[in-house]
């Protein structure tokens, strides 16, 4: 297992922040939204559509519920049901974004190797 | 000098006088005790209190300093920890009803850091539950019962260190230990008119301290003046093995020898109430002898805040999963407590994944807009309003006032960055107002600066309230 030496010498050794990036690429443009097929035709007495992170959260409330159900009352998951929609609403947020591709995902250790790195070379 | 005119002095004059042998820790302490146990109660900031410990280590400071044995100016000085750094010889509650017997005997690093500096424990101090990751709404919300900040008791301290703002703000103890996720620190800072230092990320180990978000929390201290809140750090920071985060270099920086620059971020004022914004301008004025200032800054944009909530909702997740799955959530004070730890159970980890990737690009980007910029600090209210009042929910607290400008607490606390609040004036209901000051990674010093540059020039942070003067 990687001892947090291995960390530090990593971030020592990879220039992580080498140059400031121009300001351009600082804004990156929104990634274009996903195709989606057109929706099949809905039949007269459909109940009306829902949207897709109301429904995602519907579903994830539906597991905690086959959990935790008897714990809270109605009212309350619909609160949670609330709250998660609100937490992939923002998950939806960062999705518009296009990110660099990378080899890692920004580790805990790696960020204060880094911090320190960057703190002294200043 | 009345005994309240010397528990109201800064850390720096006790400690003068400690030195000089003119003030005896044992009697400094037990004059701190009697003040924590005549008005901790009335404003709810003390959970418990840790006489025989305060005893024991005063005088053994008594007995160093009488045989030449001085550790430095934190020797002798009392202060309080929030209930969630532990603490040997006491319980560790983390303010959640449910872990009145949590008990861990041992010190947390930060705790046992001052204890080698000589400090003394007087008391742990009240916290909002789980230092607020369950999402509460209003100030009722640890079972010790909402913490008032002594300007007008009607009023709440700010959280989630409440017990550490009020508890500075009365004198019932010159210094205190709070943490921060996201806000935690400065908010009661602000809402409770002291001064209050967010450290860098990885700053002060957190080895001991419950943890909410293990890339987001960090310790910090909550004291009468800049100069004081920066002793405390230098006593507290360094790298611990114990965690991993922590930087691995010293906290023995100084501010640079020139002029400095600092941003006035654009449209932070807007949306604060009124008296905010007027103390805010008026600072910039004081401001402008110390610095030159650079009007009108806008930080890289960024989705600071939705990357921060997801950062803490993945992570909180985690910690917290026994907690919720047990049961003992629903036994929490709030009740929106006891049902806000179910959403992050469902978090995604793609989800958590991206949002650290946004942060490593906000830690880029923040780190070189600061560089490009030229820019030492940026300096903003603290909070667009004074503190909340106690007998509604937040949201419904100030309907005049709609917060707005830059996301900078979500920004800064995603990326690690520093930040240092003070008191600068007052708004309604005799309130205090708050400026901060957030630096890049590692800029406590400056921070420190020029909070003291500031707070030589002004004298809100000597002001008491009156109610414990």
């Amino acid at each position: 297992m990687p001892t947090r030496r291995d960390f530090l010498r990593l971030a020592l050794t990879t220039p992580l922040l080498p140059a400031c990036a121009p300001r351009s690429t600082l804004t990156l443009p929104a990634a274009p939204p996903p195709a989606t097929p057109p929706p099949p035709p809905t039949p007269p007495s459909a109940p009306a559509p829902t949207d897709p992170l109301t429904a995602t959260a519907d579903g994830l409330v539906a597991l905690l519920r086959a959990r935790y159900g008897a714990r809270a009352s109605d009212a309350e998951w619909t609160q949670v049901r609330d709250a998660v929609r609100d937490q992939l609403r923002l998950a939806e947020q960062l999705r518009r974004r296009r990110l660099e591709e990378s080899t890692e995902a920004a580790g805990h250790y790696y960020l204060a190797a880094r911090m320190a790195v960057e703190g002294a070379s200043v | 000098m009345s005994t309240a005119d010397l528990l109201y002095l800064p850390v720096r004059e006790l400690a003068a006088r400690i030195r000089r042998r003119r003030l005896d820790p044992v009697e400094l302490a037990e004059a701190y005790l009697e003040r924590l146990e005549r008005f901790g109660p009335a404003l709810g900031a003390v959970v418990t209190l840790t006489r025989d410990r305060a005893l024991a280590e005063a005088r053994q400071a008594r007995a160093e300093i009488g045989a030449g044995r001085y550790r430095g100016p934190l020797h002798g000085i009392p202060y309080g920890a929030k209930d969630l750094l532990d603490a040997a010889g006491y319980p560790t509650t983390w303010g959640a009803a449910p872990l009145r017997q949590r008990r861990v005997d041992r010190d947390a690093t930060a705790i046992a850091r001052l204890r080698r500096a000589g400090a003394v424990l007087v008391a742990k101090l009240a916290t909002i539950e789980l230092a607020g990751g369950m999402g509460y709404r209003q100030a009722n919300a640890t079972f010790t019962g909402p913490t008032r900040t002594p300007w007008n008791l009607d009023y709440w301290a700010g959280g989630s260190s409440a017990g550490p703002g009020a508890a500075v703000a009365a004198a019932l103890v010159p210094f205190a230990l709070g943490t921060e996720t996201w806000g935690s620190i400065v908010t009661p800072a602000a809402f409770s008119g002291v001064t209050g230092l967010r450290p860098t990320y990885g700053r002060v180990s957190r080895a001991g301290a419950m943890a909410l978000s293990w890339t987001l929390d960090k310790i910090g201290p909550l004291a009468r003046t800049a100069d004081d809140a920066d002793l405390v750090l230098r006593a507290i920071a360094g790298p611990d093995p114990a965690d991993p985060a922590t930087l691995p270099v010293p906290y023995r920086d100084r501010p640079p020898r020139r002029r400095l620059r600092i941003g006035v971020l654009r449209g932070l004022g807007e949306g604060a109430q009124p008296e905010v914004r007027r103390n805010f301008e008026a600072s910039l004025a004081v401001l402008q002898d110390v610095a030159d200032l650079v009007f009108d800054v806008r930080l890289p944009p960024l989705p600071y805040n939705a990357a921060a909530t997801l950062v803490l909702a993945g992570e909180m997740g985690a910690i917290f999963e026994d907690f919720v799955d047990s049961g003992q959530v629903h036994e929490l004070t709030a009740p929106e407590d006891r049902i806000g730890g179910y959403p992050s159970q469902v978090v995604f980890a793609k989800d958590y994944l991206r949002a650290l990737r946004v942060r490593q690009e906000a830690i880029a980007a923040l780190e070189c807009w600061f560089r490009e910029q030229r820019l030492d600090a940026v300096v903003h209210p603290t909070r667009p309003t004074v503190a909340f009042p106690l007998d509604r929910p937040f949201r419904e607290a100030y309907r005049d006032a709609r917060g707005g400008g830059e996301p900078i607490s979500g920004a800064a606390n995603l990326a690690g960055l520093p930040s240092l609040a003070v008191p600068n004036g007052f708004g309604r209901a005799g309130l205090p107002t708050s400026l901060s000051f957030t630096g890049p990674l590692r800029s406590e010093a400056t921070l420190v600066a020029l909070g003291r540059a500031y707070q030589e020039r002004t004298d809100w942070h000597r002001r008491r309230p009156p109610a414990f003067a």
